[in-house]
């Protein structure tokens, strides 16, 4: 019976939470924000986004002075999630994480729409790199465009899968040096880099910190960096551009909220995370994790997510032979 | 799936210890005297028992033919050696084949007794649509009513459709699973439910 | 030269033992045992969410409080598995085989513990491995390229005739669904679309554990709802039987349990394959050598020994491929890597010549964890098989509405929940019309590794990629000798047998 009793109590203080949520989320003139937000990451729990959420959710909430409640909902490539936040109030109290796939999902017959969505802002970045087996004959990109021209199609790449951030880069490093390679999609980056390593396939393109692991263990080695300037960390690696190939890509994580938000609650919010991103704690953990903290607002972040669909669209559909 | 056609030779569903409760205690016993039975099933032959199996063989050779016909659809431009249809077609070809292999194992030679399950009862089969349409309720009802609040309701009515009377089954067990339910996965693992 | 090598070792050692680092281990056990036992809830997930707390910690206490988690999980999961039919996580699905019919006989006691010391048993084993062979077996696996892997999950999918439990067309039958359920979703190598019937959540493919949790313990009791009869109302269990297992019994479980220990740490070496699997393996080939094979399936503490053994004998394989290769041995250790790295530990083939204490240190939390564990679990057994006591309405209700929240909790999804119920109906189908759910899984989880790393492989290489690999060949010729001697040396038998004629089954051994 004590189980009852603690039941209804906790009912009865649910009961009242809930009136509280919805007389505050009717109340119009209210300050924005009056109650918590929910922040979904639409990815499993554990992943680099996963911990993206959940570092930068206690900063938000510093700023914001309210609790932000990081919710997982993972599923199809993240599509699960987007849809989801379409459906919900454009009020400023349901937010999500989006990757460069909120740009390409469309491309892969997914509906997903970027014009659905305001970006709030882009919380970091993890620039690529093509790096070969260490004992690779490939001493330069050039060595590896010189085999692939000579061999259309016996130059092997691991991927992260069809569509992917990696594997659409790819497409147009073949393009940019005309060449024809052949993809070997696996199941994310962590495979895709481990079976470079292993050798299985000729070179692998995915972020440099990913690499970073086989790199410091003696099992790759950085061919050159998809950046506009050489890599802080690297400063003997080349970028692809000094070699003639001029191609930058790198995988991104930012926040948004659905299309129709009012635009003062997007600046707020727009204004909170770029505080968040600037603090020393997230900066540390996102080194931390190989990447690096990047913050563009809400508008960069548009003409942004433009420019990738842009970028992208061809390159995704040149790799489903269309 | 009839009841009442269960003819007179009909061996019940067997759990292995069924027969032999103190044997089933000490498993050495319960080996040695396994092994004065050997695995050889009579099979039963009754026609019935027989039709019956046609369903699953039809169910086998359905699915596998509505794979074939999905698998038109997908369209790829991708070429390569073994395509994305390859994987379903053969796995479809394969349901077919042991569809069709079934009616000689199972239809035209008998069941096993073992594999004849308990009879339906007309009790059950209310209770199962009751219990469909409860549960079906109650997950749609997630997110707009209270979590704790929902599953106690949910909890209740079951109770009752399976028998339960009084207040202990009907007000306090509920009661403890919202609660249980509620602490754990609301406020401890924070599911947004 | 002793004293350098000794250094690090005790150093590692050390770190675990201060008085923080075992009061995380302490709330490890009691997460991960609660978790375990929920259906649904998988050791993944309570990683996961405890990851989120542990980052601020030391590196040494939050390893102690994840490994911890994950290590009393697999003791938990074991709970639900046997007492009603449902995996606690997909660790326990070869407990089901067995563990159920054998409380289904009143002897629940006596398979909680044996599962109990069999998974202890399992997890030493894996420890032992990876504190003398990490460095070199790391090797080893770097060696799984795709037609390695290929050729192991063909190995794998062979064991869909040993746990089809005599039902041999059926089970294959079953198999192929499974195999045919494990295609719906993206295309592994092109992204095309297949089967996803226009609905986005199917997309991402068929999700596993609302389909083990649909066909183990919901259509177990939706079947129990139909059959029930009020007029003679079976009595429940109570009779819990024998407890702890005589020492006649342990020597007789020795050799399903060194099967299991030697299946599960091999399995474990291989990344992205864990404990379900290589517990069904066990389970197998633990069969395969038990001299009272009819039992299994129907109440064999051997093949419940065994499958557990395996199951939790991959934890030291996985923590040695996932520390020494980077590459995540299983979904708890891909977790895993994310929070070490912001601890500093990047998982790789440099780490254990970077932080020599390191492999000190977790053998020592894995230890301590697995012998609480073990402790804990004998010691609060009793009240848990007072679960069965109650009432059947009281039991039904209770594991449909668990089964459902936790289906719900592990990706917040609502049509996770309406899919566990639809495959609760299928499990339900296949249950009554005499299909084994054990091919099914198989086949679900086993089915996208098999296309997958084949097509890779093929494209590397083409077909020459997998006849010229030792392994893979090696492997392939396993897989087909357990496929064809088994039914051969029956046919022998019969042979020899046959004197009573006309009857003499030809297509099933």
């Amino acid at each position: 019976m004590k189980s009852k009793v603690l039941s209804l109590a906790v009912g009865a203080a649910s009961l009242l939470a809930l009136a509280g949520c919805a007389s505050g989320s009717t109340d119009a003139s209210g300050e924005f924000p009056a109650n918590d937000i929910r922040l979904t990451v639409p990815w499993q729990a554990g992943g680099s986004g996963d911990l993206t959420a959940r570092t930068i959710a206690p900063l938000l909430e510093d700023e914001l002075g309210v609790q932000v409640i990081v919710e997982n909902r993972p599923g199809a490539n993240g599509s699960v999630a987007y849809n989801w936040l379409k459906d919900q109030k454009p009020d400023g109290y349901n937010l999500s994480l989006m990757g460069v796939e909120v740009a390409t999902l469309q491309f892969q017959n997914y509906d997903i729409d970027p014009a659905n969505y305001a970006p709030i802002g882009q919380g970091l970045a993890g620039p690529g790199a093509i790096a070969v087996p260490v004992d690779s004959p490939y001493k330069t990109l050039q060595d590896l465009i010189d085999d692939a021209k000579a061999n259309p199609g016996k130059v092997t790449f691991s991927s992260p899968g069809v569509g992917s951030v990696w594997d659409s880069p790819a497409q147009g490093f073949q393009e940019l040096a005309g060449i024809e390679l052949t993809s070997v999609p696996f199941d994310g980056s962590a495979p895709a880099v481990a079976a470079a390593a292993a050798g299985d396939v000729d070179f692998s393109i995915d972020a440099i910190g990913t690499q970073k692991v086989q790199v410091d263990g003696g099992k790759l080695r950085y061919l050159a960096m998809l950046t506009e300037e050489r890599d802080a960390n690297n400063p003997d690696v080349p970028t692809a551009k000094e070699e003639g190939i001029d191609l930058q890509n790198a995988s991104w994580v930012g926040i948004m909220a659905p299309a129709g938000t009012p635009d003062d609650v997007v600046q707020k919010l727009s204004a909170a995370m770029e505080a968040a991103v600037a603090d020393p704690a997230y900066q540390k953990v996102i080194e931390d994790s190989n990447l690096v903290p990047t913050y563009k607002d809400s508008e960069e972040m548009s003409t942004f997510i433009k420019e990738e669909a842009e970028r992208y669209g061809p390159w995704i559909e040149l790799a489903q032979g269309k | 799936m009839n009841t009442s056609d269960r003819g007179p030779t009909q061996p019940a569903h067997l759990p292995a210890a069924a027969g032999h409760p103190d044997a089933a205690m000490d498993p050495d016993l319960d080996h040695a005297s396994a092994h004065l039975h050997p695995q050889i099933e009579p099979l039963v032959t009754d026609r019935p028992y027989r039709l019956r199996e046609l369903v699953p063989v039809a169910l086998c050779v359905t699915v596998g033919l509505s794979v074939l016909l999905l698998a038109q659809n997908i369209d790829s431009g991708v070429a390569a050696e073994l395509g994305p249809t390859f994987w379903p077609e053969m796995v479809a070809y394969g349901l077919i084949g042991f569809g069709l292999l079934l009616v000689f194992v199972n239809v035209l030679r008998g069941v096993r007794p073992s594999d004849i399950p308990d009879p339906l009862s007309g009790w059950g089969i209310g209770r199962l649509a009751g219990t469909a349409v409860i549960l079906v309720g109650y997950l749609l009802l997630w997110n707009v009513l209270q979590f704790w609040l929902i599953t106690f309701v949910a909890v209740a009515a079951l109770a009752a459709l399976y028998g339960a009377r009084g207040w202990k089954p009907l007000l306090a067990f509920p009661a403890v699973v919202a609660a249980i339910l509620h602490f754990l996965f609301v406020v401890a693992l924070r599911v947004p439910l | 030269m002793i004293n350098i090598v000794a250094s690090p070792v005790t150093d590692g050692i050390a770190a675990v033992l201060a008085p923080d680092t075992l009061i995380y281990i302490g709330i490890g056990i009691l997460i991960g045992m609660l978790v375990g036992a929920f259906p649904g809830v998988t050791a993944t997930m309570a990683v996961a969410l405890a990851s989120g707390f542990t980052l601020t910690m030391e590196p040494t206490q939050g390893l102690a409080m994840l490994l911890t988690i994950y290590v009393a999980a697999q003791f938990g999961d074991r709970v639900p598995a046997i007492l009603i039919n449902t995996p606690g996580t997909p660790a326990s699905i070869s407990t089901t085989f067995d563990g159920y019919p054998l409380a289904q006989q009143g002897k629940a006691g006596l398979a909680l513990t044996t599962s109990a010391f069999g998974s202890a048993i399992g997890m030493l084993f894996g420890i032992a491995i990876l504190a003398v062979a990490a460095v070199p077996l790391s090797a080893f696996a770097m060696q799984f390229g795709p037609p390695e892997m290929f050729a192991l999950v063909v190995f794998g999918l062979t064991m869909m005739v040993g746990v089809s439990s005599g039902r041999i067309v059926k089970g294959l039958a079953a198999g192929a669904f499974g195999l045919f359920l494990a295609t719906v979703g993206r295309d592994p190598i092109t992204g095309d679309q297949r089967f996803t019937l226009g609905i986005l959540e199917l997309n991402g493919g068929i999700p596993f554990i609302p389909v083990i949790i649909g066909f183990f313990g919901v259509a177990e009791v939706i079947n129990q709802i139909l059959t029930h009869r009020k007029a003679h109302h079976v009595p429940p269990i109570t009779q819990m039987g024998q407890w702890m297992p005589g020492m006649k019994l342990m020597r007789r479980l020795s050799k399903p349990m060194g099967i299991g220990a030697v299946t599960g740490s091999v399995v474990g070496l291989v990344p992205a394959v864990g404990g379900d699997i290589a517990g069904i393996i066990a389970w197998d080939n633990a069969k395969k050598a038990s001299k009272h094979k009819h039992e299994f399936g129907k109440g064999s503490l051997e093949g419940l020994t065994a499958g557990d053994t395996a199951s939790t004998a991959t934890l030291g394989g996985s923590v040695t491929t996932t520390m020494a290769l980077g590459v995540p041995g299983d979904s708890v250790m891909a977790v895993m890597i994310g929070s070490m790295m912001i601890w500093g530990i990047q998982p790789g083939p440099g780490l254990f010549s970077s932080h020599p204490d390191l492999i000190a240190s977790l053998v020592a939390i894995l230890l301590i964890a697995t012998i609480l564990t073990l402790g804990l679990s004998l010691l609060r057994m009793r009240g848990v098989v007072k679960l069965l006591e109650l009432p059947n309405h009281f039991l039904w209700v209770i594991i449909l509405i668990f089964c459902m929240v936790g289906t719900y909790s592990i990706n917040n999804s609502v049509f996770d929940v309406f899919m566990m119920l639809i495959f609760g109906l299928i499990g339900l189908f296949m249950l009554r019309f005499g299909f084994p759910a054990g091919p099914a899984v198989l086949g679900l989880i086993l089915g996208p590794l098999a296309e997958s790393n084949l097509r890779r492989a093929l494209i590397t290489d083409g077909w020459a990629s997998i006849f010229t690999s030792p392994i893979a060949v090696v492997l392939l010729l396993i897989a087909a000798a357990a496929l064809i001697l088994p039914p051969l040396r029956g046919l022998v038998k019969r042979r020899r047998l046959a004197n009573e004629g006309k009857d003499v089954p030809t297509l099933m051994p």
